[in-house]
């Protein structure tokens, strides 16, 4: 089960067009970005088309109460590697966040404190590789460079890595092959990518989707059984 | 001399219905090899572009072994040629072009 994690869709029409190509090259759910309502759809050929969120605010009292907020109805929640510390930190140790995304187009680096937070969190980077087809020769090498680092420093401190596509449109998208080769573009050993890019996605959508099961309460609690009322 | 190692890469050019022209594909290819991985490793891996179908958008993809992941890597990263979004798709790799003749 391949899912692309980062995709965005202007409208039903976009999204319609990149589900369509998504099963064409073998991939089985996509999470899009400002579409959805509910969590999550399954459509009649079990392709899985999730909510995800992008969590950025200014102040931290109003970037924690958004989190609490959207974890019980997003799939996937993203948080932007910001210039903010306090934010950053505190989404990589917090395990309601799934992704801390890396913006290659701006200055932030990611730090091995929070690095290691996130491997304790279980938060992983999330690096789009949509920036990588935009782009050439300096522009490009800029990207890789950043992609490379980042990668090499969350390795170092065991936090998962994510590969998304960042899709804006359906041929942004690649195929779960293309996916493990640009992977090792950016450092992982080409054997490991299936491991590191493909099957973590799988276990995290999983994981998400029965935390939005109505008889989850919580890690490790959940209603089996409901006793009747006498 | 070593014998040289060859792989063959069966690929599907996905475009938004525009016909893409063998030639510029074949520039695509190179350039962005080049350009990821410069002139030593591109002129190593003895890319050659040995079929290619305009209509169907299929082809086959001859490399050196040892760089056939390279190859790989940069034609999956080639977002657009002459200005038409395309997704380059590998199918199947294969020691021998007989092997990969007569797939879909």
């Amino acid at each position: 089960m391949v899912i692309d994690l980062g995709v965005t869709a202007v409208d039903r029409g976009t999204l319609d067009s990149m589900v369509r190509f998504s099963k064409k090259l073998g991939i089985s759910g996509i999470a899009v970005s400002n579409l959805l309502t509910a969590p999550f759809e399954k459509r009649d050929d079990g392709f899985l088309v999730l909510k995800r969120v992008n969590i950025s605010a200014k102040r931290f009292s109003s970037f924690k109460k958004r989190v609490a907020q959207e974890r019980r109805r997003t799939a996937v929640i993203a948080v932007p590697l910001s210039g903010n510390l306090e934010i950053v930190n505190w989404a990589a140790e917090d395990n309601r966040v799934d992704l801390i995304t890396l913006d290659p187009r701006k200055n932030h680096q990611l730090r091995s404190t929070t690095a290691s937070l996130a491997a304790n969190g279980a938060t992983a980077l999330e690096l789009q590789f949509n920036h990588l087809l935009r782009t050439s020769g300096i522009a490009r090498s800029k990207i890789l460079k950043r992609y490379r680092e980042a990668l090499r420093t969350a390795i170092d401190a065991a936090m998962p890595v994510v590969l998304t596509s960042g899709a804006q449109e359906a041929l942004e998208l690649r195929a779960p092959v293309s996916i493990r080769h640009i992977g090792s573009l950016l450092g992982i050993e080409f054997e490991g990518t299936r491991t590191a890019l493909l099957k973590y996605t799988e276990s995290m959508v999983e994981k998400n989707l029965k935390k939005l099961a109505n008889d989850f309460i919580a890690e490790g609690i959940e209603v089996v059984e409901e006793g009747k009322r006498h | 001399m070593k014998r040289i190692r060859r792989r063959y890469v069966l690929f599907l050019l996905h475009t938004d219905g525009e016909r893409i022209e063998e030639r510029d594909l074949t520039n695509a290819l190179w350039n962005n090899l080049l350009s990821i991985y410069g002139e030593i490793e591109a002129a190593d891996s003895r890319l050659y572009l040995v079929e290619y179908d305009g209509e169907k958008r299929t082809g086959i993809l001859q490399c050196n072994a040892s760089s056939l992941r390279l190859v790989i890597t940069a034609a999956s990263l080639v977002g657009s040629i002459n200005g038409v979004p395309i997704c380059f798709e590998p199918k199947k790799t294969a020691g021998t072009i007989k092997s990969l003749r007569g797939l879909p």
